[in-house]
């Protein structure tokens, strides 16, 4: 179905330079995602991992200051967030808005059928996508009455959580960046929800992980784990290193990066 | 102004005929305003030609204006003929002799607010002003502010020192024009408090026109003026923090506050004017016009105000936010008790880019009272990105007291967001309970339920201001619930 | 004062225009002295507190004379929505039996407003002609339908009916001044769904001030819809006065697309013990549009509640306002009351105003008020792009989405289809967004 095979380089990222209202908050950030990889980016508070996810997607009241990012192989940075989207880079935030009005289910329909003209492949229809999205609602463990309900509309934390990885498995991202996934859900739906995003993984897509705890890394093992502190990576590891910081905290690190 | 009304001769002879003139070097002037009577104020403090013509000039477009009629306000007309325009301060044979003198009700009244003993004296008037004297307490922070380049002084010695400032800022916020109180304020202000900081410099204390407000037992129209250069920084504390026994029933101040680019100017009112009795006979008549500019980007400016005094409170500390990223702030607690009327709020008029203001008001009403927030929040077509919150809540106490909110928010620019929110209640009777029903008075109840009630505004005065103000909402609410 | 210069009609042609109305001395009294006590109040300027919002100058440029019944030109009414039921049907304020069609239900009598002229003395419409209006609310509008309202519609619904389907009055405009005139009365535990339409040619420059009395009898029910698809031309002054008694219960729905300047005013009485008021409404004002809605509600007894909830979409040059007054009299222990007027700006030269006034004169209430103005939200556009829908269709979808909670409520479904479809017509992307409609 996909051209894409194991290995090929989906994202790359080399020098990237952001600020925030006259602030630096990536300072230079390099990060390779290739296909069939998990990536865990874990860093202490404010040191720009939202920023990264949210540059990524295209928010655009970012001063992006220097660097590039490439998304199989095109500028990310110059399309705009619904080109991304489509071109299959799927942001789950860490705060779902809510949007009492626009319906859930068919919010999801018309995100896979701008996803699906991208890849020209013919629109679902309503049947077939039902059919699909009931299927996912399952795995997620989802209330078949949020369907109906506005986007995220009155949803808990947990339930809008899951509602964010419900649509990431509709829509079957090349890169799935989610950000803090984990903040929020009790020990069930962290499960549940480490079960979607496995679900997605294959040979030719990549999931990044944005996350404070390893505890996420205990459903969805990665490959590799960065942590990022004061805008950039500052050590990249396997799976160890998450569980190192666990323990040691990130202040090591710093000293670390001081001293250097 | 230019076209002066028919009837001004001939109102102007009456005067004579009353033989006016003959009074004009006495220090007491009987009741009555004309132009000889502004004349006669400018020539007492020696001030020069252009503040005269401003005098007259604001008094003749006065003679043009109409009083306000409030919709929501009620009040026996004043009769501006009857009252006197200047009097020096008096001599201490006008006040009672000794505390023995004092009606014992004010005095339980301070006794509960925590004034000591010879401060209680002073506030009742009683012939101690040898020991606070306003300008001796000032002389010790003089030299402290004089280092730091601040100009802190009775409005009559800036007239005096620093007229150059004054003639470029007197006016340029509230316009002698601006509404029928501050015209009439700004022909005929006696004192008042000015203060001048320069570029980049921090007020080294907080100034505060306690003392001297009190001791000249003046304050019917004063006039203040604040002028924050770039990039300095003051904190102004306004107290009428006890009841002042006041025979004259009009106060009409004016307010001006000119924060220039980076400069920040904080002013705190505790306002306590009597408040006449539980059967509303007498009180102060309280027509404020108070007023801040943001000239500069980054500008700000923070009212704050807890309000309990005064038959009748007529005041909306505003802000013009002309400067980019200006920001503008109103906190207030307005409470009213038996016929009290309290109609307050404010403006906020963005004009600048990304400029934002945040307005929260708590009216608190009980007896026959009545207490009203008004306000107007504008966004121009100029000022993209503008923000405004709006917070307005009311407590009723009382079947019979109360409580209008009348917010206009009008917007010019799609890029804005502006948000009000307004709440009316009767206070938690099961708030009450609870508080009760853990041993505390009803009374104490009232005060814990209000004063939570009252805390985000309470947060933003300076500490020993915090503490006079729940003392003030105390003892305004006496009585309160039975 | 005095007419300006720009005022289209004369107040002396005012006058000289009552003389060809049909009806009585007593009639001709009467309408005289609606006249006199609006020139004494003046027509409005924009000092006057309830006119601050409204362009008085396109008001100024309208004749008010009323227009002379004429042939009907081509009046589009295949633009309302196909909801059964009997539809009466008025064109310039005077009905139309050619147009009207259906057969009243059982319990309800319809007395032409004309017939009441023809055979005897005025009756209604009483206190708006004398002295200061308690309420305190502008009886201007109401004065002016006075002063030349010739035909309307007067209803009555017997005690304990329920009307099955709704009732329909269109009111069509040709050009000219149009002065309907509609009473409704509810006897005790009656219940009726009444729809109103506003509706003219692009072109004809028309002034319509319609003026309704609705009076709703113990633990009636009345549900009161209003579509305004009013044409690019006409001024609309909408001023209707609902009483309540008892347990009443009172709907009014406005949907607001149409008109130059289109104004309702709308006020309740809540003056019997347990009565409730929900009032929501939206509109959409394009171009160059005007879209005032000014609201009072008076409870006047215990235990009565209202609600309002208010959305307003300004784009282009367009202005909108809401002005809603609650005020709680002394002795209305127990009210309980909501006001939430939310309002976009999607144009650069677009402008809305609200006020929410909150008059609380007796201490056991709870009442609340919100009122917000801005524009799209950033975030939530953002989050549907990184869904990857484009910025045009989220920001339609985002608008539609915004008028959504009152769309809801309207019925029948015919009814709030139509208004959907219409709404829909007016967002860019429409074909797009009309799939989250399914």
């Amino acid at each position: 179905m996909s051209n894409i095979s194991k290995g090929d380089i989906l994202l790359e990222i080399r020098g990237l330079t952001v600020d925030v209202q006259g602030r630096r908050i990536l300072d230079g950030l390099d990060l390779t995602v290739r296909a069939g990889e998990t990536h865990a980016i874990m860093g202490p508070n404010g040191a720009g991992k939202s920023t990264l996810s949210q540059v990524l997607a295209g928010r655009s009241d970012y001063e992006i200051r220097g660097g590039s990012a490439r998304f199989l192989g095109e500028d990310l940075l110059a399309l705009p967030a619904e080109e991304r989207a489509r071109r299959g880079l799927f942001l789950g935030f860490q705060y779902p808005v809510e949007i009492p009005g626009v319906n859930n289910v068919y919010l999801l329909k018309a995100a896979l059928n701008a996803r699906r003209r991208q890849q020209q492949l013919p629109e679902v229809d309503a049947f077939e996508f039902l059919a699909l999205v009931r299927d996912k609602m399952k795995l997620m463990q989802i209330d078949e009455a949020l369907l109906s309900r506005g986007v995220n509309e009155g949803f808990s934390g947990g339930e809008k959580k899951r509602n964010e990885i419900l649509q990431m498995t509709v829509l079957e991202p090349v890169l799935a960046i989610l950000d803090e996934t984990d903040s929020g859900l009790d020990i069930d739906a962290l499960k549940v929800v480490g079960h979607g995003v496995n679900s997605l993984r294959r040979d030719d897509r990549a999931v990044v992980l944005v996350t404070h705890y390893q505890r996420l890394l205990d459903h969805i093992v990665p490959d590799h784990v960065h942590v990022l502190v004061g805008g950039r990576i500052l050590r990249s590891g396997d799976r160890s290193l998450a569980l190192e910081l666990e323990r040691r905290g990130y202040d090591w690190l710093r000293e670390g990066a001081a001293a250097a | 102004m230019s076209s002066t009304p028919p009837d001004l001769d001939q109102l102007v002879g009456q005067k004579y005929r009353h033989g006016f003139v003959t009074v004009i070097d006495s220090d007491t002037v009987p009741p009555g305003l004309d132009e000889d009577v502004i004349r006669l104020i400018s020539r007492k403090k020696g001030e020069p030609a252009f503040l005269l013509d401003w005098r007259l000039k604001a008094y003749r477009h006065w003679l043009s204006m109409h009083e306000p009629r409030w919709a929501h306000v009620r009040y026996t007309p004043i009769d501006y003929q009857a009252i006197s325009y200047y009097s020096a301060p008096k001599t201490s044979s006008d006040g009672p002799k000794s505390l023995a003198d004092v009606d014992p009700k004010l005095l339980a009244t301070y006794e509960k607010l925590g004034v000591p003993l010879h401060e209680r004296a002073r506030l009742a008037g009683v012939a101690v002003d040898a020991v606070f004297d306003s300008v001796s307490v000032a002389t010790t922070f003089k030299a402290r502010l004089a280092e730091a380049g601040v100009i802190f002084c009775p409005f009559s010695d800036a007239v005096r020192d620093h007229p150059a400032l004054l003639e470029r800022y007197l006016g340029s916020v509230v316009p002698p024009h601006d509404n029928f109180f501050a015209a009439l304020n700004s022909a005929v202000f006696t004192d008042g408090s000015f203060v001048y900081l320069p570029k980049g410099v921090r007020c080294p204390m907080e100034l505060s026109t306690y003392f001297r407000i009190n001791a000249a037992k003046t304050g019917q129209f004063e006039r203040t003026l604040i002028i924050a250069d770039e990039g300095s920084h003051v904190s102004y504390l306004e107290g009428c923090t006890a009841p002042m026994r006041d025979e004259n029933q009009l106060h009409a101040a004016v307010v001006e506050l000119i924060a220039e680019t980076d400069a920040t100017i904080k002013y705190s009112t505790v306002q306590n004017w009597y408040p006449g009795d539980e059967h509303g006979v007498g009180g102060i008549y309280n027509f404020v016009t108070k007023r801040g500019e943001c000239r500069g980007q980054n500008a700000r400016i923070s009212w704050t105000q807890v309000e309990t005094g005064s038959a009748i409170t007529w005041k909306y500390p505003s802000c013009v936010l002309r400067g980019d990223n200006s920001v503008g702030e109103f906190y207030s607690v307005a409470v009213t008790n038996h016929y009290q009327q309290a109609d307050t709020g404010t403006k906020m008029i963005h004009i600048g880019r990304n400029t934002r203001s945040t307005i929260v008001s708590k009216g608190i009403s009980a007896g026959h009272a009545q207490n009203s927030y008004r306000g107007l929040v504008k966004v121009l077509p100029s000022a993209d990105g503008a923000r405004n919150y709006t917070q307005c809540d009311s407590l009723l106490m009382g079947a019979r007291c109360g409580a209008n909110t009348f917010p206009s928010v009008e917007v010019r620019n799609p890029t804005a967001t502006v948000e009000h929110e307004a709440t009316t209640s009767k206070i938690g009777e099961d708030q009450l309970f609870y508080l009760r029903s853990r041993g505390l008075s009803a009374e104490d109840a009232v005060n814990m339920v209000v004063s939570g009630f009252c805390k985000t505004v309470f947060k933003e005065l300076p500490m020993e201001f915090a503490v006079e103000a729940q003392n003030l909402l105390a003892v305004s609410l006496e009585g309160a619930v039975g | 004062m005095s007419a300006s210069a720009e005022q289209a009609t004369p107040l002396a042609a005012l006058a000289r225009a009552q003389d060809a109305l049909p009806g009585g001395p007593g009639w001709a009294e009467w309408r005289a002295r609606a006249l006199e006590r609006l020139l004494a109040l003046g027509l409005p300027t924009p000092r006057d507190d309830a006119w601050k919002y409204t362009n008085l100058r396109i008001l100024g440029k309208r004749t008010l004379v009323p227009a002379l019944p004429r042939p009907l030109g081509t009046v589009a009414l295949d633009v309302l929505p196909p909801v059964a039921g009997p539809r009466l049907v008025f064109v310039d304020g005077r009905f139309h039996p050619g147009l009207s069609a259906g057969a009243l239900p059982a319990g309800v009598t319809l007395t032409p407003f004309a017939a009441l002229i023809e055979r005897g003395q005025p009756a209604l419409l009483g206190p708006a002609l004398t002295g200061p209006d308690p309420s305190a609310i502008d009886v201007r509008i109401r004065l002016l339908n006075a002063c030349f309202a010739v035909d309307g519609a007067v209803l009555a619904v017997a005690p304990d009916t329920a009307v099955a389907g709704p009732l329909q009055i269109v009111y069509v405009a040709t050009g000219g001044g149009a002065y309907p005139r509609t009473e409704v009365e509810l006897g005790a535990g009656s219940a009726l769904d009444l729809i109103e339409y506003h509706v003219a040619a692009d072109d004809a420059e028309a002034f319509v001030a319609l003026a309704s009395d609705l009076r709703l009898g113990p633990g009636a029910r009345l549900t009161h819809s209003c579509f305004q698809l009013a044409g690019a031309h006409t001024v609309l002054l909408d001023d209707a006065k609902v009483t309540l008694a008892a347990d009443a219960r009172y709907r009014h729905r406005l949907v607001a697309l149409g008109g130059q300047v289109a104004r309702l005013d709308l006020r309740v009485a809540l003056a019997g013990h347990g009565a409730s008021a929900e009032l929501a409404g939206l509109f959409l004002a394009d171009g160059r549009r005007e879209h005032h809605v000014r609201t009072l509600i008076e409870h006047r007894a215990p235990g009565t509640r209202s609600d309002q909830s208010y959305r307003g979409v300004a784009t282009d040059r367009a202005r909108g306002s809401y002005d809603g007054k609650v005020i709680v009299h002394p002795g209305a222990a127990g009210t309980e009351s909501r006001q939430s007027s939310r309002n976009l700006l999607l144009g650069r030269e677009a402008a809305v105003d609200t006020r929410p006034q909150l008059q609380i004169e007796t201490d056991d209430v709870k009442c609340s008020h919100g009122a917000t103005t801005g524009a799209l939200d950033e975030q939530v556009l953002f989050y549907l792009l990184t869904r990857g829908l484009d910025r045009d269709t989220a920001r339609a979808l985002l608008t539609y989405a915004f008028l959504g909670e009152v769309l809801g409520l309207l019925a029948p479904e015919a009814l709030r289809r139509a208004v959907e479809a219409r709404v829909l017509g007016r967002l860019p992307a429409a074909a797009l967004i009309r799939e989250f409609l399914a």
